[in-house]
């Protein structure tokens, strides 16, 4: 399902960046004239459906031209349904999110009852082996949350590594056949090669340690002898420090080269870094120095290409960090609650699980980054090459 | 009124073990096993309201799949505490131990499937 | 319910104590060990429906 929907988003956004280079004319359109716009619009699609190879026709899904775009261009409404159409999508995370933090709610409120009817046992051995019992079952409820969200954040990180991939054959071709084989050329065409090969580090050998990590948690919740928390630990600081390593050497290849000029401080770019280093763990600093850099890049992509472009790139970037970062408030607010209730084992394991979702959280926040400076370079290239 | 009056016959059985333990002691397990199964069966009478409550919150959630082995898993160490304590007080700590054994056995076998879950979960995060 | 049991068996009890005595007093021991196995055999016929119940009722409530 989240596959699918990450399939369907990347293509409109695609098709949405090509369309927004070619076809400036829509954005000055009048309010009165509704109708003429809505066939225009029809009739644009047409043309480019119609310019577009075969090849590339039948690699798009089909419902990409059938759209009703009536409602977006009719006057009034149409900001609304705009905004409404953007938010639904960054907030498509929430449902899942609400459902799982009921469905953990639940799961220890029935472990804190069976908590107390296992007080009344008096043999150890039987205490003991019910209560194993009914960590194993709350461990198994919270960990199959964690894992619909590693996989769905593991799928965002292949497919933006898959597409940074693909523009350097791309970027080099053009420049190929521009005739320039300059300084420019290579330092842009080995930048994406760099980013590339930072998002690899990551993804093989980052999220690995996050997978093992999950797992010693979830097999040392069910019983209290089992303490794996040395191993993971060693786990977290290794995981902790190559991250601050890889992204610190990143930041400062970035500053050394000076690809993208720096623009001015100001107070929301300020509060903006605070929020940013405060909300992501473990690489937030390092991501709110970069955000200046960010800001830069997103103001090219702008100039060059219109807003649309940089509303399209929030919408690939955004929707798996907001539905992380709600959830590991989530798990945050069920550990609280457990700690009350008198679960303190499952409150631990909340905690763990919290953390967990902490490190796929930078490590997706990482991977943005770099897809945006990825794109950045992208455009600038063909600027250049133009 | 009810919850009291219980009370007040445990009270008075105890007597009446105490009494026959001197005359004859095999009296005294009797009425051992006779209260134990009184007070079991109004103690179950007032838990089954919170097990069906604990039912119903869970119905459309996803514990609910573990949910009725977990109550089973309680049935099993209920039935093997009280058996094992009655033992326990006649002397034979041997048959007691044994049944104690027995219960964690089969708490354990209830628990196979949970396993196999928790293992087909890491399985699938390693992947 | 509770009391009929408890009040029964602590009858047949003394009873069966009180027969035992004046029986072993008056020199017939094999008829006072008779008595008591007897008695023993009552008691447990009474007490084991109640385990029936008990038993029934654990694995109905627990799904055993």
């Amino acid at each position: 399902m989240k596959k699918k929907r990450f399939i369907k988003l990347f293509l409109i956004t695609v098709f949405a960046l090509i369309l927004s280079i070619s076809f400036t004319t829509i954005s000055f359109a009048e309010d009165t004239v509704t109708n003429d716009i809505t066939s225009s619009v029809e009739n644009e699609l047409e043309d480019f459906k119609n310019s577009l190879p075969d090849e590339v026709l039948q690699y798009l899904p089909g419902e990409l031209f059938e759209g009703d775009f009536s409602s977006l261009t009719n006057g009034s409404n149409a900001e609304k349904t705009f905004v409404n159409i953007i938010l639904n999508y960054l907030f498509a995370g929430i449902d899942d999110v609400i459902k799982s933090f009921v469905a953990i709610l639940c799961v220890l409120i029935i472990a804190s009852l069976f908590n107390i009817l296992q007080k009344s046992f008096s043999s150890d051995a039987i205490k003991n082996t019910f209560s194993m019992f009914s960590s194993l079952c709350v461990s198994l409820t919270v960990f199959n949350v964690c894992l619909t969200l590693c996989r769905g954040a593991v799928y965002y990180m292949q497919l933006l590594c898959r597409v940074m991939n693909a523009f350097i054959p791309v970027m080099t071709t053009m420049y190929i056949l521009n005739g320039s084989i300059s300084t420019a050329a290579a330092s842009n065409v080995s930048m994406l090669i760099f980013i590339s090969v930072t998002e690899g580090i990551l993804l093989a050998a980052l999220l690995p340690l996050v997978k093992v990590c999950m797992c010693f948690s979830l097999v040392g919740s069910v019983n209290e002898s089992f303490n794996l928390s040395g191993i993971s630990k060693v786990i977290k600081n290794t995981f902790t420090s190559v991250i601050v390593f890889v992204m610190s050497i990143f930041s400062f290849v970035f500053s050394y080269k000076n690809i993208i000029s720096q623009s001015s401080d100001s107070l929301s770019l300020r509060t903006a870094k605070f929020a940013v280093s405060s909300f992501i763990p473990i690489v937030g600093s390092s991501v709110s120095d970069a955000l200046k850099t960010v800001s830069s890049s997103l103001s090219f992509v702008k100039s060059s290409c219109g807003v649309i472009a940089v509303i399209v790139i929030a919408l690939i970037v955004l929707p798996v960090i907001i539905s992380l970062i709600l959830n590991r408030v989530s798990f945050g607010i069920c550990s609280g609650i457990a700690s009350v209730i008198g679960c303190e084992r499952e409150s631990k394991m909340l905690d763990e699980a919290s953390s967990i979702c902490g490190f796929i959280l930078a490590l997706t926040v990482c991977t943005a980054l770099l897809f945006i400076f990825a794109i950045t370079l992208f455009i600038k290239s063909s600027a250049e090459v133009r | 009124m009810e919850d009291i009056k219980v009370c007040g016959i445990v009270l008075c059985a105890l007597c009446v073990c105490i009494v026959f333990k001197n005359i004859k002691s095999e009296y005294s397990l009797f009425i051992r096993l006779a209260i134990t199964v009184s007070i079991t069966l109004i103690a179950l009478s007032a838990l089954y309201p919170v097990l069906l409550y604990i039912n119903e919150i869970s119905s459309d959630t996803s514990v609910s799949k573990y949910l009725p082995t977990m109550i089973k898993a309680l049935g099993v160490a209920v039935a093997v505490e009280i058996t094992s304590d009655i033992c326990k007080d006649a002397g034979e700590n041997a048959i007691a131990e044994r049944v104690s054994l027995f219960g964690r056995a089969e708490i354990l076998i209830l628990a196979i499937p949970m396993i196999k879950d928790l293992f087909s979960l890491c399985d699938n995060l390693l992947r | 319910m509770d009391i009929s049991l408890i009040l029964k068996i602590t009858g047949i009890g003394l009873l069966i104590s009180v027969a035992c005595q004046i029986l072993s007093k008056s020199g017939r021991e094999e008829q006072a060990t008779l008595l008591s196995v007897g008695g023993i055999i009552i008691v447990m016929l009474l007490i084991i429906s109640e385990l029936d119940t008990l038993f029934s009722t654990l694995s109905r409530i627990f799904g055993l």
